[in-house]
């Protein structure tokens, strides 16, 4: 009863009642008058809080943003898109196209090879040869000009291959140099930053790695923390970043970093991760979602 | 564009359209911090954070989401992450820069008000600062503490009176 007169009192503080409603409290003021004027005067405070002027945005800053946001459509280049099979990806027709490509080469074999090999191949008596020999030729061919030429175009330039390589090597190791001394800046977003920049490297540094792994443990800032989840997800085919993983994966308490670390051993089938899952699983301190997770995995992990 | 327009083709992989939501809510967001108290640089951190948990999070957008409503909610999770991580209390926080842009213009009656404002429990500063600052409905309020529109009203309610009784007990002591 008292909380729908605070309901109504609230709606009429901010004129949203029906003409009914408001007789109502006009009643119920009538009566108390006291109310009223606790109303009244709690209303004029209310009114009379006004808003301070608005800062401008430190421009300064937004590169943060705009970095985070290439950074950001690079991977979504990179992920593979949804997985739709289609009608030409279907196994049955894979083994169609297989037996229509052999009867096309073997037909186009006919034509093309000179009468002489053509008649001594058929005395041999061997069809399947014939076949064989035939779709073989046109494609070992092809590859071996390709693969010529490319190696010839490369030996041409062996100083400007040197060049390049040295020059990748520089800047893999300025950028490795780059996201260490970034990940330890005071700021989350630049800290985060850093953990994108990772996404440029295609094999980092050990040091760097620790680096992602120990952010991933330690960064008091959740979101860094996510980041860098994800950043080392991309690296779970080494060995010392899962087992780093495995061990993490107990000292997390946010469930989207359980779920992240999850989800990284099960895609690369760590075994080793199944005593930690089960632990999770039993823990009753565990949020329900992450124990279900932790229960798939693993099954799917004990295959 | 709309915002939900714009939010739902970053909802479908189209990230460009992010920049348009950073540039529309930059301001308003950085002020959402700065009046709660938050430092000037750890405000700009905490806006940043916002969008990039807007990007991170995409996918838990939902067609017929208020965007403003949703974003906000994000802000306030990272508000209170940031009290949680740093061991404060919303009350902990002082309001200087609001202090500083007004002294020159603002009376004292406006500066009482703010120190009571200052002083309210978490729950009820909350309410008043989203309804009076960022101009929410009650509805809009409920949506992003998560509440029924009940409890905001309640809520409200019992915040004004509260930020009489305060507001009276400084008058008498100035």
């Amino acid at each position: 009863m008292k909380n729908k007169k605070e309901e109504l009192l609230a709606d009429f503080l901010e004129n949203n009642l029906s003409a009914i409603k408001k007789q109502e409290i006009e009643d119920f003021f009538a009566k108390n008058e006291g109310s009223k004027t606790e109303f009244e005067e709690s209303k004029e405070i209310f009114f009379a809080i006004n808003k301070s002027i608005e800062k401008d945005f430190d421009s300064s800053k937004d590169r943060f943003f705009y970095d985070f946001l290439s950074a950001e459509k690079e991977k979504l280049s990179e992920k593979p898109p949804t997985k739709v099979i289609r009608f030409y990806e279907r196994t049955y027709f894979k083994y169609a196209a297989s037996v229509a490509g052999l009867a096309l080469a073997f037909w186009f074999g006919r034509k093309t090879v000179d009468n002489q090999t053509n008649t001594n191949l058929m005395s041999d008596n061997g069809s399947s040869k014939v076949i064989e020999k035939l779709v073989e030729v046109p494609v070992v061919r092809v590859d071996t000009i390709y693969v010529a030429n490319k190696q010839l175009a490369l030996a041409k330039q062996p100083n400007v291959m040197n060049e390049i390589g040295t020059l990748k090597k520089e800047i893999q190791e300025t950028k490795d140099l780059l996201i260490l001394s970034m990940l330890k800046k005071e700021s989350p977003s630049e800290r985060i930053q850093a953990v994108n920049y990772s996404y440029d490297l295609q094999q980092p540094d050990e040091q760097v790695l620790k680096a992602l792994i120990y952010t991933l443990d330690y960064d008091r800032n959740v979101n860094v923390r996510i980041a860098a989840a994800d950043a080392i997800g991309r690296f779970g085919n080494n060995t010392n970043v899962r087992d780093a993983l495995v061990k993490s994966l107990l000292k997390q308490q946010e469930p989207t970093l359980q779920i992240s670390i999850i989800d990284i051993l099960t895609k690369y089938n760590e075994r080793k991760a199944l005593p930690a899952l089960r632990l999770l699983a039993e823990d009753n301190s565990t949020s329900e979602f992450v124990r279900q997770k932790a229960e798939e995995s693993t099954k799917l992990l004990s295959l | 564009m709309t915002d939900e327009t714009a939010m739902l083709c970053v909802f479908n992989g189209e990230l460009d359209k992010a920049a348009i939501l950073y540039e529309r809510y930059k301001r308003p967001l950085l002020n959402f911090f700065l009046r709660f108290g938050v430092e000037w640089e750890t405000s700009h951190d905490l806006t940043q954070q916002t969008f990039y948990r807007m990007i991170h999070y995409r996918h838990s957008y939902r067609d017929g989401y208020e965007f403003r409503t949703w974003i906000y909610r994000i802000a306030r999770n990272l508000f209170h992450d940031h009290l949680k991580d740093n061991h404060l209390k919303m009350s902990e926080l002082n309001d200087s820069h609001d202090f500083e842009e007004e002294e020159t213009f603002d009376d004292q009656n406006h500066q009482l008000i703010r120190i009571a404002l200052q002083k309210l429990p978490d729950e009820y500063r909350e309410v008043l600062h989203l309804s009076r600052f960022e101009d929410m409905k009650y509805e809009q309020i409920a949506e992003m503490l998560n509440v029924s529109v009940s409890v905001v009203k309640v809520r409200v309610h019992r915040a004004i009176k509260k930020l009489r009784e305060v507001y009276l007990s400084l008058d008498v002591d100035v």
